[in-house]
């Protein structure tokens, strides 16, 4: 069946699914899927905590669909809901998904091994230094580096001055460069 | 200065900075070996975190189709926020000045009874009349007469009472406004709670 002009557009079909429309709902899904996934990974480092969070995140946007603005950003406004869920099933989570799953992960073959592993050590601290970072610099962080977000779009979502974002953004990259410098220093070390 | 540069530095790898900032950062990190060495490890930081592909999604389609079945119904499908009408504030409006016509009425009542108990009305007093006596009073003078309106002390004693009256009266009137104000108060609040909340609140 033909859909109107209006439903390629983003508008579009949050009009429709606003009106109850699950398959334009599902549209929208698939557009800001990517970006929601990679949001809430980072925010819960787990991939487990994140599909949940992503399933909340989705649930809770259909829900609230009705009362969003289309003359506001569809993208900042699930970015904003999926922070929100992430923190709350992280906040819920039980104490046995706290196993590292980087655990299992295995290093770059296309790479050489020395090179691999090097690699793959330093993006294991990097991501055990994003998820013990304060909830708030994770969020900015987050938002910045996965989500793509301008200081401006980041201080509308998390309701923050944007001078908040900057000082949350340089702890957060400040306490990542810390972590990585040290790592660098470590396998020097190890390496001479 | 260096630390206020170096504070700015992840703006400027953001591409945030612009104008005076921007040229005064750049001139900077020409002259401080420290800060370009800080901008060169923060930009690997970010390299870092966006090349680690670590992150894999599941199927977006088998997402979206368990996402949809579980999708639940909404029962009032785009409710969309109503504008607040005009009656609505038209009632505070008439409260208000009801409120204030019958704080008029009882200060100028007051004023001219005092006028009128001082003397100060004259011969001008006498359209008063009636008006100022009590009910215990009108009983009184069809009792013993006309002559109980001489007595000084009765007199007073009517005046007294017709005073106490108003002043209830005023009280009874302002205590009616102050509940309708709260009914219209709990109504208002009630019918905001119904409506849908903002973007904000939803999440």
């Amino acid at each position: 069946m033909a859909q109107p002009q209006t439903a390629d557009t983003e508008t579009g079909l949050i009009e429709q699914a606003q009106h109850g429309d699950r398959n334009a709902y599902g549209e929208l899904v698939r557009r800001h899927y990517q970006g929601v996934v990679l949001v809430v990974t980072r925010m819960c480092g787990d991939a487990g905590l994140a599909e949940d969070a992503a399933q909340e995140a989705f649930m809770r946007a259909w829900v609230n669909l009705p009362s969003f603005q289309p003359r506001g950003s569809l993208r900042n406004w699930i970015y904003r809901i999926a922070i929100n869920a992430a923190l709350d099933v992280l906040r819920h989570k039980p104490e046995e998904t706290l196993e590292d799953e980087q655990a299992g992960r295995m290093p770059d073959q296309g790479a050489g091994p020395e090179t691999a592993l090097i690699e793959k050590e330093q993006a294991d601290a990097l991501q055990q230094a994003v998820k013990s970072l304060p909830e708030a610099a994770r969020a900015v962080l987050v938002l910045r580096e996965f989500g793509g977000l301008s200081y401006r779009e980041i201080s509308g979502v998390l309701d923050v001055p944007i001078g908040t974002v900057m000082s949350r953004l340089n702890y957060a990259r400040n306490r990542l460069r810390e972590v990585l410098s040290s790592e660098m220093e470590i396998m020097e070390m190890n390496h001479a | 200065m260096h630390e206020e540069m170096r504070a700015l530095l992840n703006a400027y790898l953001d591409g945030e900075l612009q104008g005076r900032r921007l040229r005064e950062i750049e001139a900077h990190l020409v002259s401080c070996a420290e800060c370009k060495k800080e901008l060169e490890e923060l930009r690997l930081v970010s390299q870092k975190l966006q090349t680690d592909t670590s992150v894999e999604a599941p199927s977006a389609e088998r997402f979206i189709s368990q996402l949809t079945l579980s999708l639940p119904r909404r029962s009032q499908p785009n409710p969309q926020p109503k504008s607040i009408s005009p009656a609505w504030w038209l009632v505070p409006a008439g409260l208000l000045m009801g409120w204030v016509f019958i704080q008029t009425v009882y200060t100028l009542t007051d004023l001219v009874t005092a006028a009128n108990l001082t003397g100060l009305l004259g011969s001008a007093s006498r359209w008063l009349g009636s008006g100022q006596e009590s009910a215990w009073l009108g009983a009184a003078v069809t009792l013993f007469g006309g002559q109980i309106l001489a007595q000084p002390a009765i007199s007073l004693l009517n005046n007294v009472s017709v005073s106490v009256s108003n002043f209830f009266i005023g009280y009874i009137w302002q205590a009616v406004i102050v509940l309708l104000y709260w009914a219209w108060l709990g109504a208002w609040w009630l019918r905001h709670k119904r409506q849908p909340k903002n973007m904000e609140n939803a999440v």
